[in-house]
């Protein structure tokens, strides 16, 4: 695998939910268009962790943040740092699908309208370019006017997928997007992460290990709210250099 | 990786499989014209070149366990890569043993064959045919060549007897050859053994076709002893 940039950098990151600690100085570095895993027991850290990388966590008042995620070497928990911008390049997809109560083409609109796209146009070109990117053009182009929530769950992800990419965020966070799905949908959401990781860093939070070790490049271990091993995946699922992974991932604890 | 990745990497598998066979092929090959023609620089280059296959076996196990470790996979795609992690032992061994005649060589040096090299050549070049053919039939999921193959290494069996016999007469009417003679007979039993090894590979096939774990040489030990039982009882009657 040739050596690739550094595109997001998690230093000393520790996080609190009022006393209690949920990450114990994480050092992280996530490559630029690769995909990174993290894995761990259920409690473990690891969508805390990922919502650090939006500043998803400050919504919630209890939550204290030290230490530092780097995006392309900035600081998004500094002053500078508009929230509104980071959200734009780092976009996410959820657990569950969440489509607005809206049509198909209205899901990916909405999002291009606040961020200033006008031209109708232009509006389709993009809708129709991120479906196209998702999958999904072809099962939903005769009916883009239909109601989003008439899709499968499948379909719906990979809408919501469909919506991150229309604002062409730089990162894509990814917090268990499957686990709602069945496994031909699961298929299909991991056909496209492989194809998505040309254009953007994904960040993955699975609690499937063997979906980390089919999709990502590079997998992270976290347990109790620390990180344990980092490595490519090829390593970590034959040869794992911590005791602790190779109990996890064999299936003796967790 | 993709589902479509990894069916492309197992197609990456399998064509370094069927290089290594051709590899090991060659490897047989020129081990027995080394010998016969005595060519000492040319055993050489066979005893070195074992390297080459030995890196390519090690190059093949850790993509199988990479695959075996992080795809998941299951059914013909599983056995597909447990057979390839096999039939790389097996290829690996017979490149010793081709190794092994390139040392036999070497030992014998300038010093003359006690005989022009007849069946020892006959059992190499049905070696290198089976071993093609063997890696072929894996590769193209055939079962159809494999009796072929059974019946090769028999004929094998036989002129490694033919050989044996031959060469402890020589043994008996002259001690003098007894190393030259106990030499040849180490380059027949190596490629003796290429032929068991070949069976294996087929063995690997009808587990690949078929998902049924199958060994031919039991088989074929009990044909041969039933045969023998057979011929006895004719002669007592």
């Amino acid at each position: 695998m040739s050596p690739t940039k550094e595109k997001l950098l998690s230093k000393d990151l520790s996080l609190f939910y009022g006393e209690k600690q949920a990450l114990e100085r994480i050092h992280l570095s996530i490559l630029e268009r690769q995909v990174t895993a993290v894995i761990g027991p259920s409690g473990c850290g690891k969508s805390t962790f990922l919502r650090c990388l939006n500043r998803l966590n400050e919504l919630n008042p209890r939550v204290r943040i030290e230490g530092e995620v780097l995006l392309d070497g900035q600081n998004i928990y500094s002053k500078e740092m508009d929230v509104v911008q980071l959200r734009k390049k780092v976009g996410m997809v959820f657990q569950k699908p969440n489509p607005f109560p809206k049509t198909i083409y209205e899901n990916i609109a909405y999002g291009l309208r606040i961020n200033g796209v006008r031209e109708k146009s232009r509006i389709l070109e993009i809708v129709e370019r991120s479906l196209i990117q998702c999958g999904l053009w072809e099962e939903v182009k005769d009916r883009l006017f239909s109601s989003a929530l008439e899709l499968s769950g499948g379909q719906q992800q990979r809408l919501c997928i469909a919506r991150a990419i229309s604002i062409e965020p730089e990162v894509l966070l990814m917090d268990e997007p499957c686990s709602a799905l069945d496994p031909i949908a699961t298929y299909r959401i991991e056909e496209l992460i492989d194809s998505l990781k040309e254009k953007y860093t994904i960040v993955l939070v699975t609690h499937s290990m063997q979906q980390a070790a089919r999709v990502s490049d590079y997998t992270a271990f976290f347990y109790l709210g620390k990180l344990i091993e980092y490595g490519p995946t090829k390593q970590i699922f034959t040869n794992p250099q911590e005791e602790l992974t190779e109990s996890y991932i064999t299936g003796r604890f967790g | 990786m993709s589902r479509k990745h990894f069916h492309e990497h197992l197609k990456d598998l399998e064509r370094k499989l069927k290089e290594m066979g051709q590899m090991v092929a060659q490897a047989v090959e020129r081990s027995v014209e080394v010998l016969k023609k005595q060519d000492l620089e040319g055993a050489l280059e066979v005893i070195e070149g074992d390297q080459k296959i030995n890196d390519r076996r090690w190059e093949i196990e850790e993509m199988v366990l990479e695959l075996i470790g992080t795809q998941q996979p299951v059914a013909v795609d599983l056995r597909k890569l447990v057979c390839i992690s096999h039939i790389v032992t097996d290829l690996e061994r017979m490149g010793d043993y081709a190794q092994g005649i390139a040392i036999i060589t070497e030992r014998i040096g300038k010093e003359p064959h006690i005989k022009p090299l007849i069946d020892i050549p006959r059992m190499c070049r049905k070696n290198v045919e089976m071993i093609h053919t063997s890696v072929k039939a894996f590769l193209e999921h055939d079962l159809s060549p494999l009796e072929g193959l059974y019946r090769g290494e028999e004929e094998i069996d036989a002129l490694y007897d033919q050989v044996y016999t031959e060469l402890i007469g020589f043994m008996v009417e002259d001690p003098k050859t007894i190393t030259r003679a106990t030499y040849l007979l180490w380059v027949a039993h190596n490629l003796e053994r290429i032929a068991d090894r070949v069976v294996n590979i087929a063995e690997r096939v009808i587990f690949l076709v078929t998902g049924k774990m199958e060994e031919v040489h039991k088989a074929k030990e009990e044909r041969k002893r039933r045969k023998k039982r057979e011929s006895s009882s004719d002669q007592e009657k």
